[in-house]
């Protein structure tokens, strides 16, 4: 029997506890072929923004202004952003070394 | 394919390309084209440059901050897009219009935005239009001072 039902039968009350909600970020991820929409937690979200672009390369933007290492960027600051933004990177050329992986430093 | 056609460029647009193979001399310009797509032809509206970045006169990277400008209004970014992000272009002074073996790898790379694809070359004074479907470029004409050419 669960402790709300023994509580009920009892009569007495549940204390009920504050839910401790993780504040939730948005971020788009804009590839060859579109964009995703994409919200997790801040600590989340900056975990899988990194290892997106460190295995597929890409820019990385908070509030449209590029950051170029990621090291620096803390859960604080996406959630203090109202735009988090990651694209590729648009090249070409006739004598380009494509580096591996194009992008911020992660 | 998004589409199969492409309709000829507004004057301002073909202007600004082709000026801008000749504005930096050797150095390759690049940036985006917007329009529509009606009826399975692409229409484009806008050639938007973009800085271009890269350390080599040869090759293009297109400036993030103003390329993620370019794209806000469009389908690329936004949920109400006002035009549709048809692709990219870029220069090729002294170099063919056909796409570079850089070309190829930043395209299968994912550097590159599915759908058209036009290179200006100073040889010949043309404009070269391809598709990227995203595995191979298809030829879709070529103009040479805005009349088509095939």
């Amino acid at each position: 029997m669960s402790e709300v039902v023994k509580a009920h039968e009892a009569g007495t009350e549940l204390e009920v506890l504050p839910v401790e909600t993780k504040p939730m970020v948005k971020y788009k991820i804009i590839e060859s072929t579109g964009f995703s929409n994409n919200e997790k937690p801040a600590a989340e979200a900056l975990d899988a923004i990194k290892t997106y672009v460190a295995t597929r390369g890409g820019w990385f933007y908070l509030d449209g202004a590029p950051h170029l290492n990621l090291d620096t960027v803390t859960p604080q600051m996406l959630e203090d952003a109202s735009m988090i933004t990651v694209t590729n990177v648009i090249l070409g050329g006739v004598a380009l070394e494509i580096p591996k992986h194009w992008g911020p430093t992660v | 394919m998004k589409f199969r056609n492409i309709g000829d460029l507004p004057f301002d647009a073909f202007t600004l390309i082709s000026a801008s193979a000749y504005k930096t001399p050797g150095r390759e310009a690049c940036g985006v084209l917007v329009g529509s797509i009606v009826n399975d032809t692409a229409l484009v509206y806008q050639a938007r440059p973009i800085k271009n970045i890269s350390e080599n006169d040869d090759s293009f990277v297109m400036d993030p901050t103003e390329y993620l400008a370019a794209i806000m209004d469009t389908d690329f970014y936004s949920d109400t897009p006002k035009y549709t992000l048809l692709g990219i272009y870029h220069t090729h002074p002294d170099f063919p219009g056909y796409p570079s073996l850089i070309d190829w790898n930043a395209a299968e790379s994912g550097n590159v935005i599915r759908g058209m694809y036009l290179i200006f070359t100073t040889h010949g004074n043309s404009l070269h239009s391809y598709y990227w479907d995203g595995d191979k470029f298809i030829v879709l004409k070529r103009t040479q001072y805005g009349s088509s050419a095939s």
